[in-house]
């Protein structure tokens, strides 16, 4: 299906958030979408999967105007949609969803990408990426002419990179149109056969070029060294020196404070239980810790509430007594304006809903309420995941001078690309198949018979 | 299971304000009002008349209608307060008639004990016992909520009957009267009872209490990082995690307030207007004040203007009902119609329901 768009807009509340997009997606491509946070990615996918209807312009199908009144139509016209957050109900299974959707949409039976669950076990059980899957064998089950993909994840994960190749392939070979909006520069121009990119609300066609990075924001995804550390220059003495991890069936993890350390897993669902664990153990230890869960973005932040809101009560939480302000309400205000500035988070309104932001300017929140929150030890899972180039820039910079006031960053990932970034600057170990930690980061190869 | 599945597929999602919703809510609340009107006429023999003197009479004179409507409006603000307060923490404290009636109890019970206590220690330590009382009427059940996972929507609705009930018991049993012919308990000792305001027919000194209550919540609401606190709680409670705050214990506190209260308003009505504990000592204001704190969305203010309206409106609807014949029961059915007119106005306001994309 060639799908074409002509002079699409949308506005939410006095935000222009789309200005005109018109562009046209040829059949059986890989299409990628690239764009600064904020810039209208997932609301161009969502107005093409019938989800927002936009205020002007029109959808043309292999030449047909299309008008999508919800994404039912949508699906009925051959588009699938892969969301950006996977909407799975928690109590239902793979089996539930299968008869779903037999009864409800044209689909075929779901496609075999994953082993680890059984049929019959709730989504709840499923880590985040595998929850990606399964959306992903959903928008399949449909045999979608287009699919939409908005920021997949899995994708860029080891355990899931076999599956990846193999449904590019699929792709290619049944002439599907693919859609997708992506932050990795590198990965853009290896898998995508087109690049589009939004800027200003507008859509342009992009060459794939060698300079794509210096191209598009002129971001290094790359971390410089922190700034030295010198003990006798903390503001004040860190108030715990070492953090150790202990979790089930693994030799515990032991970390310095001040100091920078990663830890590198790809295995599913090990990972997702090591990270979890990870922080209740921390936790339980009395250890003061800011978390930003880069893999779960919103489900941190208070959604109804405004930026401020958010904000606030890290602020009064490391200056106020028994929750009474101490610090003036326009001293506060300027505080957060600063620390909005600085994670360049856009709209940069501090009264604007939560709800209202994009996935990564969510991220670049998260960071700025752990900037404004006064703990020992910043865990950052995934913290590059979905942030462009300068959001990278800002969050990295923030990290990196944690040690510098005192504190340890612990950096839990599952993207090689961000524990080879801190390889060079902390003590970085990765867990192998059986949770075993080791000094390398290729722990794939590892058995664990010679552990 | 399909209807569930597809049920759970459905989303509500933040839309525009558009003029089809705007002019749905209005059509909505012109069938309402219609239907209530209609639901009123059916109801009784009189004609519109009727309805008009009955309400010019009972506005007529300032000093018949401002002391009756403060006397509803005291118990139904500071209710009203205490629900809005857990409902901006995220719990649902449908359980107000059973606080309201076992805050009342506990001022009883510490004055059969104590019946020898002078004026202001008295009153003092009756507020205080009200407050525990209540509150551990409410408390209990947010305890269930958090470490058995217990529906509190469920759970403090059933508290209503369980201790209506149990009230019936006492002041037909233990606690009746044996002069009285009623099913009542005994007369409230004057040391402990709310003085009237001279002049002002039943108005009593228990809006001291209000006005102490409502300007310390303003100062909570104004002065410190409370309240948003709790909005953040009823909004996400994995937000207050990230700020290392227990959500639980920030639900447990908002529920021993809330049902500390409306455990105050239960005393209120019966130190300063009824004088004896009977079972239907509350005519509903825990269920007013879940209607008043939804309308009064969490803000002090706005729930005290609120409360203000609902005793205008409840002073006229009991006139209605006492002169012009109509059924008690049309008073719970308007009002519900009301709040099921501003639930739908307000989600349709900002919401629309799309169904889940896959």
């Amino acid at each position: 299906m060639i799908l074409a768009v002509e002079c699409l807009s949308k506005t939410f509340g006095t935000r222009k958030v789309l200005k005109g997009v018109t562009a046209t997606f040829r059949e059986g491509f890989v299409h990628g979408i690239l764009g600064q946070n904020g810039s209208g990615k997932t609301v161009f996918l969502k107005i093409l999967a019938g989800v927002f209807s936009p205020d002007e312009g029109a959808i043309h199908a292999d030449g047909t105007k299309v008008v999508f009144a919800s994404p039912a139509n949508a699906v009925r016209a051959g588009i699938a949609y892969f969301p950006q957050i996977p909407y799975l109900p928690p109590t239902f299974n793979l089996d539930q969803i299968q008869h779903v959707l037999r009864r409800n949409i044209r689909g075929s039976g779901l496609p075999e990408l994953l082993a680890e669950h059984s049929k019959d076990e709730p989504f709840r059980h499923y880590s985040l990426l595998e929850k990606e899957v399964v959306e992903c064998q959903i928008a399949l089950a449909q045999i979608p002419r287009v699919l939409l993909m908005d920021e997949p994840r899995f994708v860029r994960s080891l355990q899931y990179q076999d599956v990846w190749a193999r449904l590019l392939a699929y792709f290619r070979r049944q002439g599907i149109t693919v859609i997708m909006t992506v932050h990795d520069l590198d990965a853009a121009s290896h898998e995508c056969d087109e690049l589009h990119i939004f800027q200003e609300g507008r859509l342009s066609s992009l060459p794939k070029t060698s300079d794509l990075r210096t191209r598009v924001f002129g971001g290094t995804r790359s971390v410089r060294p922190p700034p030295a550390i010198s003990t006798t220059a903390l503001p004040q003495a860190p108030r715990i020196r070492q953090l150790t991890i202990n979790t089930a069936n693994r030799s515990p993890l032991q970390f310095e404070i001040p100091g920078i350390s990663c830890v590198y897993g790809a295995h599913y669902p090990l990972w997702n239980g090591f990270v979890e664990e990870s922080i209740a153990d921390l936790r339980a230890k009395g250890t003061r810790l800011a978390v930003i869960r880069g893999d779960r973005p919103d489900r941190c932040l208070a959604q109804r509430s405004s930026i401020a809101e958010n904000l606030e009560l890290a602020l009064h939480r490391a200056k106020s007594h028994f929750g009474l302000r101490t610090i003036s309400k326009s001293t506060s205000l300027d505080m957060m304006q600063t620390v909005i500035k600085r994670f360049g988070i856009s709209p940069a309104t501090p009264e604007g809903e939560v709800g209202n932001l994009s996935g990564g300017n969510k991220q670049r929140l998260a960071f700025a309420r752990a900037s404004l929150l006064d703990h020992d030890c910043l865990i950052c899972v995934n913290p590059w995941r979905g942030l462009d180039a300068a959001g990278i820039d800002a969050v990295t910079e923030m990290m990196i001078e944690e040690p510098a006031h005192g504190k340890a960053l612990i950096v839990l990932t599952d993207d090689k690309k961000e524990a080879e970034a801190f390889q060079g600057i902390g003590k970085t170990v990765s867990l192998n198949s059986c949770g075993i930690a080791r000094n390398n980061l290729d722990p794939q190869n590892e058995t664990c018979s010679n552990a | 299971m399909r209807l569930a599945a597809t049920l759970d597929l459905l989303e509500l999602r933040k839309a525009g304000r558009t003029p089809w919703r705007t002019r749905l809510v209005t059509l909505a609340t012109v069938i309402v009002t219609v239907i209530a009107i209609v639901l009123i006429l059916a109801t009784t023999s009189r004609d519109a008349r009727a309805f008009v003197t009955s309400i010019s009479s009972n506005f007529a004179a300032v000093g018949f209608w401002v002391p009756e409507c403060t006397v509803i409006f005291v118990p139904l603000a500071l209710a009203s307060l205490g629900v809005g307060l857990a409902r901006r923490a995220g719990f649902w404290n449908i359980g107000g008639e059973a606080q309201i009636l076992l805050g009342a109890l506990g001022g009883f019970l510490l004055a059969r004990l104590l019946p020898d206590l002078r004026a202001p220690f008295s009153q003092t330590l009756a507020i205080v016992a009200a407050f525990i009382f209540g509150a551990c009427a409410c408390g209990l059940f947010s305890l269930l909520k958090t470490h058995r996972g217990a529906d509190e929507v469920l759970t403090t609705l059933l508290s209503n009957f369980l201790v209506l009930h149990f009230i019936a018991y006492l002041v037909g049993g233990p606690l009746r009267d044996p002069e009285s012919k009623w099913i009542q308990s005994s007369t409230l000792f004057e040391a402990y009872r709310f003085a009237r305001i001279s002049g002002f027919g039943r108005m009593n000194t228990s809006i001291v209490v209000l006005i102490i209550g409502s300007v310390c919540f303003l100062l909570l609401e104004r002065r410190t990082s409370w309240s948003t606190l709790l909005k953040l709680n009823g909004d996400n409670p994995n937000a207050v995690s990230a700020l290392r705050i227990d959500p639980n214990r920030v639900i447990l506190g908002a529920s021993l307030v809330s049902g500390g209260l409306c455990g105050m308003a239960g005393w209120i009505e019966l130190a300063g207007n009824q004088y004896r504990l009977v079972q239907d000592l509350s005519p509903g204001y825990g269920f007013y004040a879940i209607l008043v704190a939804v309308i009064g969305g969490g803000t002090v203010l706005r729930t005290l203007l609120t409360a203000v309206v609902f005793a205008l409106l409840l002073h006229t609807i009991d006139g209605v009902v006492r002169d012009a014949g109509v059924p008690v029961y049309m008073k719970e059915a308007i009002l519900g119609l009301g709040l099921l007119v501003y639930v739908v106005n307000e989600r349709l306001r900002t919401h629309s329901f799309v169904v889940r994309p896959h």
